[in-house]
């Protein structure tokens, strides 16, 4: 591997063609097995958003699906609020990068609390946490509305949680501002201090020297954030399906689901709809792509510099009581809501007569589902966090740092998970599974689960460790060559530990998201595979929020162990 | 705990015993005349494993520990929404690689019948109980299908009506459907989404019995808000940000009237006299169901009176059985004798009218 790696082809000398040919061989069967992974339900989401026929009869060609959404004006306003909401993401993103900027260039106090709450925010379970802001946010009902109008100039409600702003709000404290730090944070950790205190000793200010130094450095970062964060906002339907429907609000993920749960369901409309999104996926990948190729090296740990260090202020106590004042507003309000429901009577009754009780939690405990679930999930979330970790470090460091002749094909489709909304996905997974032979044995484990999650978190993973290695310099590696490493002890002692935080990120990303997910194994989860969030989703669907709340609770109680052993780890090891 | 209290919980335990001892010896009889045939299927069904059944998921404790208390036998239950079942259930049976034996579902399964993808079920009733007509409405098991074979309905409940908080609404405000037309009640009226199951045949009755102008009027003039969820609903009525509800389901409005919301009152209107749905109570097996005894056991077992019991107990819904009486059930869902209902759990008209209000509500809604 490390010949593959580090011999330019052109180099490589007549005797060593046989190399070369395994080389060749290395990078056909790695791009065979992504295509495999990526490829597979991409086409099949095509083919089939053109076949008319029935359910189970052979495949007919027809244009009824696309005619469809193209004529249906509710398809073309949905698309138009899924562009509208998804201006959540550079608002995010401004948000976040001012946050990873004061946790990690200030010496604030409580920082490591305060970053800790964010990355525990990503992990709520999204429904019942919003139930929270419900409570709190309702036009007629909702806590903070009935407080303000208390008030002596108030005399109208203020919030609306059915509304664009409401549904923004909901997605920016619960995901898009804490997956933003995550996702940024580690990059910031990585700068070399070289390059800021150069720019300080050549007499620019902090502000100078953040704009022209830090920010173009961390710009690959920050695009892979800006992608990974529109394609998700694209995709999301919980939120928006209980708090746009109301206000007649349907995104492009409602309309995907609204066209899949019809009786029958329209399956070629909701393939064609996703085949759109390919397209939008297309052009961003290839922006994307072109602007890498453009900005060239972007090495910002050298051999030669030190991490940055933070740096007192005498404004940081004001700063910190904002941030933990955001995040206790943010997060552990809701979450304080979502817990005071779980022992409610009915959710969110505050005011009942005698609206306390214990039930709801002895019910959860004592279901015969509950342990099982929690071990499904603990052991799914560690499986698809550890193997996920291991394969995208190993792809990544392949696309950025190896001569694979097939690596730009590879860097191309590692993207294409995204094109397919999770739904969707299920949906694809589910069909692929009964009609391959050989796949279909695996149905009924937890292989289609684990391999179902590994394909929907491979771009985010592969992207964000892609930034990464390229933020180091190859001469790190280099030097471990030349000490007579081969690849693997280089890989394991050099590349990985200068990556190391964002590594963490990755783990905690995937872990928090296949401990959330819904959308993707809920088709394909059989009977004894049920996870947490499936058990959730059942109590919800069968009306009941205060045992959902309860699943939700313990579920932030595993998140909340999960990302406190990761700081503690992160912070034994210095990342 | 004092001495009262004592003897409190005692006297409870023991009349919790007496119940549940009263359930085995009620159950304990439920196969008598089965016969050797029966006893066959349960010997083969033992050898199959668990029978593997998708439905609603409040019904999977009662159905896994009743199914087992009276047959010996274990199930595999997977719950969820209706959508995603029989989304998952119709791609198993068209691809022939089949895990799911048996669906508990609506109405929809009836296009399932064309292809062969389903179990003939009539011929698989083998206990004398179930097959005995005068343990049924109207002398017989109810059926889904025109071929009276492949989609058995447990039970059919009236639904349709609204649900009005009677702390907004004076007794008698609304009697007929034109009185929801009134000014005071325009942006007061909530319904579970047209598009969703319940929510459509709520919407399917008012469409069948006051046409669609009348609909279109509730809609847009009085500026209805539509839910996604079927909670939702009940819970915008009992906080009284709505005055009635379209569309809701009994278990949600009979949970929220037992935690005391009793305000929250279900009113059959005086024009008309509801519609017959079968809820999630029709039972479809796939014809080539992994575990084909197992799966005749389950269906005998659930049209048999412990099965239907607790099929009733659950979602507050009655049985189809004559001799299936359970408490919990509120009156306002059972069908009264001689009255003409709207069935909407029949083929003929799923296959027929539905369709055609389906567009017109697609044109209402948006495409």
């Amino acid at each position: 591997m490390s010949d593959i790696a580090e011999q330019p082809r052109a180099a490589l000398p007549a005797a060593r063609a046989p190399r070369m040919n395994s080389a060749w061989l290395a990078g056909l069967l790695l791009l065979i097995a992504i295509a495999i992974l990526t490829l597979a339900p991409v086409v099949y989401v095509v083919i089939e958003s053109f076949d008319v026929s029935p359910l189970g009869a052979p495949f007919k060609f027809g244009l009824d699906g696309w005619r469809d959404i193209v004529g249906s004006q509710r398809t073309w306003n949905s698309i138009i609020y899924s562009f509208i909401l998804s201006t959540r993401v550079p608002i995010a993103i401004f948000v976040a990068l001012g946050i990873s900027w004061l946790l990690i260039r200030i010496d604030i106090p409580g920082k490591r609390f305060i970053e800790l709450s964010l990355l525990f925010g990503f992990f709520l379970p999204g429904v019942p946490m919003m139930m929270g802001w419900v409570l709190l946010l309702d036009k007629n009902y909702g806590l903070l509305n009935v407080l303000a109008q208390k008030l002596p100039f108030i005399t109208e409600p203020v919030f609306s949680i059915y509304s664009i702003p409401g549904i923004m709000w909901v997605h920016l404290s619960l995901t898009t501002i804490p997956i933003m730090v995550i996702l940024l944070a580690p990059a910031f950790r990585q700068l070399d201090a070289a390059y800021e205190e150069a720019a300080e000793m050549s007499g620019a200010g902090q502000l100078t020297a953040f704009r022209r130094v830090t920010l173009p450095l961390l710009a690959p970062a920050i695009l892979t954030a800006f992608i990974a964060g529109l394609i998700r906002s694209l995709e999301t339907f919980e939120v928006e399906q209980l708090l746009g429907v109301p206000a007649n609000i349907y995104v492009y993920a409602t309309r995907i689901f609204e066209m899949i749960s019809r009786e029958p369901p329209l399956f070629a409309q909701a393939l064609a709809l996703s085949t759109l999104f390919l397209a939008i996926l297309f052009v961003l990948s290839g922006f994307y792509q072109l602007y890498l190729r453009r900005a060239g090296n972007r090495a910002t740990i050298t051999g030669k510099g030190g991490r940055l260090q933070s740096r007192k202020r005498a404004w940081a106590p004001l700063v910190s009581a904002l941030l933990i004042l955001y995040v206790a507003f943010s997060i552990f309000l809701p979450l304080a809501v979502l817990i005071a429901g779980s022992l409610n009577k009915l959710f969110g009754f505050f005011f009942l007569d005698d609206p306390w009780t214990v039930n709801h939690w002895v019910q959860v405990l004592g279901d015969d589902r509950f342990g099982r679930a929690v071990f499904n999930s603990i052991s799914l979330g560690m499986l698809v966090g550890v193997i996920g970790v291991l394969a995208f470090a190993l792809l990544s460091w392949v696309i950025v740092r190896s001569r694979l002749w097939s690596r730009d094909l590879i860097s191309f489709l590692v993207w294409l998970p995204w094109a397919i909304p999770g739904l969707v996905l299920g949906v694809t997974l589910l069909s692929l599974l009964l009609n391959v032979p050989g796949l279909n044995k695996l149905y009924g484990t937890l292989t289609p689960l684990i391999l179902a999650l590994l394909i929907k978190e491979l771009p985010i993973g592969v992207q964000m460790i892609r930034a990464a290695i390229a933020q180091t310099s190859h001469e790190l590696e280099e030097a471990g060559k030349m000490s007579g490493a081969h690849f693997w002890q280089i890989f394991r002692r050099v590349t990985l530990p200068l990556i190391a935080p964002t590594l963490v990120s990755v783990f905690l990303l995937v872990f928090a998201s296949t401990v959330r997910d819904i959308s993707t194994v809920v088709l394909i989860a059989a009977p004894g595979t049920r996870t947490l969030s499936l058990l959730m989703f059942d109590f919800a669907s069968s009306g009941r929020f205060e045992s959902a709340a309860v699943v939700g609770v313990i579920i932030a109680v595993i998140a909340l162990a999960v990302t406190a052993i990761a700081f503690r780890l992160g912070h034994r090891e210095g990342i | 705990m004092n001495a009262m209290q004592r003897t409190s919980a005692l006297l409870g335990a023991v009349a919790a015993l007496s119940l549940s001892l009263a359930g085995a010896a009620l159950a304990a009889g439920w196969d008598d005349g089965g016969g050797e045939a029966w006893q066959k299927v349960l010997e083969a069904a033992k050898k199959e494993g668990p029978v593997v059944v998708l439905g609603r998921p409040d019904l999977g404790k009662p159905f896994a520990e009743g199914f087992k208390r009276d047959t010996g036998l274990s199930m595999e239950y997977l719950g969820g929404q209706t959508r995603e079942l029989q989304s998952r259930f119709r791609r198993e049976v068209a691809s022939g690689n089949v895990l799911s034996d048996a669906i508990l579902g609506g109405e929809t399964a009836v296009d399932m019948i064309a292809p062969d993808y389903l179990m003939s079920l009539a011929d698989k009733i083998m206990l004398p109980g179930v097959k005995d007509g005068k343990n049924w409405i109207n002398g017989h098991m109810q059926w889904g299908d025109n071929k009276q074979t492949y989609l058995f309905i447990g039970g059919e409940y009236v639904h349709g009506w609204p649900v009005l908080n009677t702390n907004l609404i004076k007794p008698g405000e609304v009697r007929v459907w034109e009185d929801m037309l009134k000014p005071q009640f325009k942006g007061k009226i909530v319904a579970f989404d047209p598009r969703e199951g319940a929510g459509g045949a709520a919407a399917a009755y008012i469409i069948e019995t006051k046409g669609i102008e009348f609909y279109k009027k509730l809609y847009k003039d009085q500026e209805m808000v539509l839910a996604r969820d079927g909670r939702q609903v009940v819970e915008w009525l009992a906080r009284g940000s709505h005055s009635i509800a379209l569309g809701a389901v009994p278990p949600d409005v009979e949970y929220f009237r037992n935690a005391g919301m009793k305000q929250l009152v279900v009113t059959p209107m005086e024009d008309g006299p509801g519609t017959l749905l079968g809820g999630s109570a029709v039972l479809t097996i796939a014809k080539k169901a992994p575990h084909p005894n197992a799966a005749t056991v389950f269906l005998n077992w659930y049209a048999s009176k412990p099965g239907q019991e607790a099929f009733s107990a659950t979602w507050r819904t009655p049985s189809n059985r004559t001799d299936v009486v359970v408490a919990s059930v509120p009156d306002y869902v059972k069908p009264v004798a001689g009255k003409k209902y709207l069935e909407q759990y029949r083929e003929d008209w799923w296959m027929q009218r539905r369709t055609v209000i389906e567009k017109q509500l697609e044109e209402l809604l948006g495409k």
